[in-house]
């Protein structure tokens, strides 16, 4: 399978989709994504994953870049599968890391100590401005993790969601495109019911999300929503009930909580 | 009223929502047509209960109503509008026989009145007017609010801007840009860019800078920057940024004068006493001070067996004989080991090297010290991370197809580079030299090799042994066993220095 796919490339910008990994379960198979955003000299490596791929990853940036020079790498959250690297990639390169300022904390067990080289986000996000364009931080707290980003690139219009959008054994996680959203969206369900923590967090980052021009939303899961699937994902994502909706069921707790 | 007139008062009105209460079904949705286009959030209601009703539910910050009206009345309802929220700016409209309850209305209160019927150019001032109210109350309320954010405000510069406009300012701004009204510092603010003037380090146009776009894409980050006063005085202030996340596009800019504090020349090092200026105690006290009075964040950095240690600080005091620091515990741990500390802010024109440890008191996370001096040469700079190597990690120097340095020992490596001491050194081995490098490491009990041609990048001497610092470009497979084994010791380290009991 081909694991390296060119999202988009005006001459001077490019994004790059790569899919290093698959988590292998008993009943399913979650694709892993990692993205390279390159433009000119510069370049930001986009939830880089586990220290297992360390090694692939790193040649299949050095394809396109010199991995020294990455500026930035931007770790969603706090999970294995998105940041288990950290370690590798502090020594291999010079970048900022770029993460919620709730992990910061815990670096030193990822294996960093030199804080000076985070660039810890607040709650409400930030914007890194380059040239004419921009990479936004959208905040995507609790869905599912309490300190998650997406990030959203001005010049291709990408949206990279993290675990927003993530598909559980889709056979259109094959291609790695969604072609026929209301087939995909049962393998959609189940994952962010019990992933995300409630409807109320979902419309806020939909909301968030409008505010921009999305042609593409690329999750760290599973395949890419383009054009009309962009619409189509949001306007289910905001109807999308998670653990606050689900509560009692979870808990095992039989009488409606207040 | 033509169309951009209206496009412009839609983009007023559009942080507010409006109640419209009128109890003729014709005239109400008559209204409403119109209002729709006026507001994204807007309630009708045909009498005074339901106005309330809807009022108690959704807070708009405009209402207009009707004086007679069935259940409840116009004026009863303003009333306990009112009471339940008096910033509410209130419109009654009053058809001819009703003028005796304007008196009335007055007394309760309302923001103004109109004559029935309702005349759309009449109603388009009325809300012009409202508006030009409410922003103000809303700008007073940011900028009292978000005062506090700012550390020793009261000193401060202040302005509110909305988008790149100031909306408010206090009295020192006025006063320092000789300005009597906002509107006056709003044509002065709108070429701010030509008052900031060129400084070595500082926040000034040029062309790879625009100040707004620089301090707008690094929120938090404070700017050292030159302004030059009415009296042609140049004054020395700390900028910083900070914007108001609950409402899109407002800001607070504050600046903060630290020019009695006579930094200004030690920023540049085409000054006369630059030199001496970098050595003066007093200079390096004066930044401290700076730090202090702004409220800077600043970086503390520590190593330990070559790993960097670096975490926020704050200096919390600054007196004529010390100084002290708050930072977090693993840097306190880091800085009793060492007895030292450096600190880099982007305030600073260089870094400070901190000695004289005096008391580390671990509850409040807290650090005073006696000596600080600036240092050229800033050891924080390193674009690779360094580890002390394990004991099992040996080198072999070739230099002109011959081993040397019997007696070598690894200070440190990284992925770029190695450095050594050696007792002795070959005849003609100078800076530039080439050299070829074994490295034997040990990776789950097997030992690798790794050979690398490499370059002599700087020799020194430290208590009697040559120390020279070599540099490599490793490609494929070396490099990854070298990452791998750096990122491997690093967690042995921080390990070992958590472990540490001291």
């Amino acid at each position: 399978m081909n694991n390296e796919t060119l999202l988009y490339d005006d001459g001077s910008h490019k994004c790059i989709m790569f899919a290093l990994e698959d988590e292998e379960h008993q009943d399913y198979s979650l694709s892993v994504n990692q993205y390279l955003i390159l433009q000119n000299e510069s370049a930001i490596l986009i939830d880089p994953g586990c220290g297992a791929i360390f090694d692939e990853l790193y040649d299949a940036v050095s394809r396109h870049i010199d991995p020294s020079k990455l500026k930035y790498i931007f770790f969603s959250h706090q999970d294995p599968d998105v940041a288990g690297s950290i370690s590798q990639w502090s020594v291999a390169t010079s970048a900022q890391l770029v993460m919620s300022q709730l992990w910061v904390r815990f670096m030193g067990h990822y294996g960093l100590m030199d804080m000076g080289r985070i660039v810890a986000l607040e709650d409400h996000g930030a914007r890194i401005k380059f040239k004419n364009d921009f990479l936004q931080f959208i905040p995507a707290h609790f869905l599912h993790s309490p300190g998650n980003f997406s990030l959203y690139d001005s010049r291709s219009k990408i949206l990279f969601s993290g675990d927003i959008g993530a598909a559980i054994s889709s056979p259109q996680n094959l291609n790695k495109d969604v072609n026929d959203f209301d087939e995909h969206r049962p393998y959609l369900e189940g994952f962010h019911a019990r992933y995300m923590a409630g409807n109320r967090f979902c419309r806020a980052w939909v909301h968030c999300v409008r505010v921009h021009e999305v042609s593409t939303i690329a999750p760290q899961h599973g395949s890419l929503f383009r054009a009309e699937n962009v619409t189509k994902f949001l306007n289910w994502f905001e109807t999308v009930e998670g653990g606050w909706e689900q509560c009692e069921t979870l808990y095992g707790v039989t009488k409606k909580l207040h | 009223m033509d169309a951009n007139a209206l496009k412009h008062l839609r983009s007023l009105l559009h942080p507010y929502s409006l109640l419209y209460v009128e109890d003729n079904e014709g005239l109400n949705a008559q209204a409403t047509i119109m209002f729709k286009k006026l507001f994204d959030t807007f309630y009708s209601a045909l009498d005074g209960e339901e106005g309330l009703k809807l009022f108690e539910k959704h807070r708009p910050e405009i209402v207009i109503t009707d004086i007679t009206m069935p259940k409840m009345d116009g004026l009863s309802m303003v009333a306990a509008i009112l009471k339940i929220e008096p910033e509410t700016k209130i419109i009654v409209t009053t058809a001819y026989d009703e003028i005796s309850f304007l008196h009335r209305s007055i007394q309760l209160g309302v923001f103004d009145y109109l004559k029935k019927p309702l005349k759309i150019d009449e109603i388009l001032v009325t809300l012009e007017r409202c508006v030009k109210v409410l922003d103000e109350a809303l700008h007073q309320k940011l900028f009292n609010a978000n005062l506090h954010t700012i550390f020793n405000y009261q000193n401060n510069l202040l302005l509110l801007l909305h988008n790149r406009s100031v909306v408010m300012a206090n009295h020192p701004c006025l006063d320092f840009f000789g300005v009597t009204t906002i509107e006056e510092l709003k044509k002065k603010f709108a070429t701010f860019e030509q008052l900031l003037l060129k400084h070595n380090g500082f926040l000034y146009n040029h062309d790879e800078i625009e100040w707004f776009d620089e301090i707008s894409t690094h929120i938090g980050r404070l700017f050292n920057t030159k302004i030059a006063s009415t009296d042609n005085v140049s004054h020395h202030f700390i900028l910083s940024f900070q914007t108001i996340p609950e409402k899109e596009g407002y800001s607070v800019l504050s600046f903060n004068d630290v020019t009695e504090l006579g930094l200004l020349k030690l920023y540049d090092p085409n000054a006369l006493e630059h030199e001496r200026l970098i050595k003066d105690e007093n200079m390096v006290r004066g930044l401290l001070e700076m730090a202090l009075r702004s409220g800077a964040k600043i970086k503390v950095h520590n190593f330990y067996k070559g790993l960097t240690i670096t975490n926020d600080g704050l200096i919390i005091s600054v007196e004529e004989q010390k100084a002290s620091l708050k930072t977090p515990y693993i840097q306190l741990k880091a800085i009793q080991l060492a007895e030292m500390f450096y600190l880099t802010s982007d305030l600073f024109p260089l870094t400070i090297e901190a000695k004289g440890i005096k008391r580390i008191d671990f509850d409040n996370q807290t650090v005073q010290f006696i000596n600080y001096t600036l240092v050229q040469t800033s050891p924080i700079r390193r674009d690779a991370i360094r580890v002390v190597p394990d004991a099992a990690m040996q080198v072999t120097i070739l230099y002109e197809g011959r081993k040397f340095g019997s007696d070598l020992k690894i200070s440190d490596v990284s992925i770029k580079g190695m450095r050594i001491q050696l007792s002795l050194l070959p005849s003609g081995f100078t800076v530039n030299k080439s050299v070829i490098l074994d490295m034997v490491i040990t990776n789950e009990l097997r030992p690798v090799i790794i050979n690398t041609p490499a370059v002599v990048f700087r020799i020194a001497e430290v208590n009697h042994r040559f120390e020279v610092v070599f540099i490599y470009d490793l490609h494929a497979q070396g490099k990854k066993t070298l990452i791998d084994y750096v990122s491997k010791r690093q967690l042995v380290l921080i390990r070992e220095f958590k472990g540490l009991q001291l």
